[in-house]
């Protein structure tokens, strides 16, 4: 069956997005800087990993913020991504790009369209951080695939956020050392 | 000359302790070691020559500890702290109080440690403040396979410029991964 499962760059002080995140600078001051392993000269493994995150997914989630506030206009009204996208966004929001599919009527409407689409391909919960921590308040994610780059960002989006959650045990199942980056996956222990 | 490293104990959601400074699960590794982490652990007692903390992590220490002698770390410790305190000493295990400030514990840390490495062990206020002064040269981490949700965060309040980091070593043991960074400083 199909499993959620959240795979994104993050800085080893937790950062997945820098300051001042905007249309023009969707992953904020310095952010790009959390990419550089899968877009500056990446090496064999880190193009294998950037593929198996790619043709693993049957659908991506997306949250709102990530969605509205940095990407809508950056991606010129096409879905960059290899699969259906979903947008969980609260009702009267507005339209989304073809490839995109708006879900009004929350995460776990969301959570189950994607998974009738990825039949059975993953989930690929590609951020942002809040629709990251709510899913994971809510159980509903299945595994974190975490590229630990190798920076301190120091300020910025922190991905497991502020809002104090209860503790999750996860099991590290799997990990691939690189060059600028480090690829952890966990299996969230339920 | 030895390095200063930085060494804690971390879950991914970065907490080094529980709110009030408890375990959390995040020592599992240490006091129940695999046979790969029994080694980074033999490293740690043969390579390190002082170890610097703040008043905090001492105090935790010292209440889980029925005697001084039962810190494995033969060496000298100095503790960063505003309140004045006779130095301690038990064997080659001493504590000195250090009232006047993050330079002057690297200092006399670094005379003790000659030519052997010197640890902050933390706390998390300790580690930033260090951070922030560009006096870390390595950061080791003990990196624990859970979301604390809420605790002591190492990484705050370390100021807002990119700090490029080298990954040196990656250790795989069972439930904990053992990383270790080299500072990449900023005029390289």
């Amino acid at each position: 069956m199909s499993k959620v499962v959240l795979d994104l760059s993050m800085s080893l002080d937790g950062i997945v997005a820098g300051t001042d995140i905007s249309p023009e600078q969707p992953l904020g001051k310095d952010g790009e800087r959390l990419h550089y392993w899968m877009f500056e000269n990446p090496n064999e493994t880190n193009t294998r990993i950037m593929e198996e995150t790619a043709t693993s997914a049957g659908a991506v989630l997306v949250g709102a913020r990530t969605y509205y506030d940095a990407i809508n206009t950056g991606w010129n009204g096409v879905n960059p991504f290899p699969a259906p996208a979903f947008v969980i966004a609260k009702a009267g929001s507005a339209s989304v790009v073809k490839g995109f599919t708006l879900v009004t009527d929350g995460i776990a409407s969301a959570v189950q369209q994607a998974k009738a689409v990825a039949g059975d391909k993953n989930v690929w919960l590609m951020g942002g951080a809040r629709l990251t921590q709510q899913m994971l308040q809510a159980n509903l994610i299945d595994e974190l695939h975490i590229h630990l780059v190798p920076i301190l960002m120091g300020d910025g989006l922190r991905l497991f956020g502020e809002a104090g959650m209860d503790a999750i045990d996860l099991e590290q199942i799997g990990l691939v050392e690189s060059v600028g980056v480090t690829h952890f996956k966990y299996r969230v222990v339920k | 000359m030895g390095k200063v490293i930085l060494d804690m104990a971390m879950s991914l959601d970065g907490f080094i302790s529980g709110v009030n400074g408890e375990d959390v699960g995040l020592y599992n590794w240490y006091f129940d070691p695999a046979p790969k982490s029994e080694a980074v652990i033999q490293e740690l007692l043969t390579g390190l020559g002082a170890i610097i903390m703040g008043k905090g992590a001492y105090n935790t220490g010292e209440e889980e500890t029925d005697s001084i002698d039962d810190n494995p770390y033969k060496m000298a410790h100095f503790i960063v702290t505003h309140d004045p305190h006779e130095k301690i000493v038990s064997g080659a295990i001493s504590y000195t109080f250090v009232t006047d400030g993050i330079e002057s514990a690297l200092q006399q840390a670094k005379v003790a440690a000659g030519d052997k490495d010197i640890a902050i062990a933390g706390g998390a206020d300790i580690a930033q403040q260090y951070l922030a002064a560009g006096l870390v040269e390595e950061i080791q981490l003990h990196l624990a396979p859970i979301l604390v949700g809420k605790g002591k965060r190492l990484f705050d309040n370390i100021g807002g410029a990119l700090v490029e980091l080298e990954s040196t070593r990656v250790i795989d043991s069972s439930g904990v991964t053992h990383l270790k960074y080299r500072v990449v400083k900023s005029d390289e």
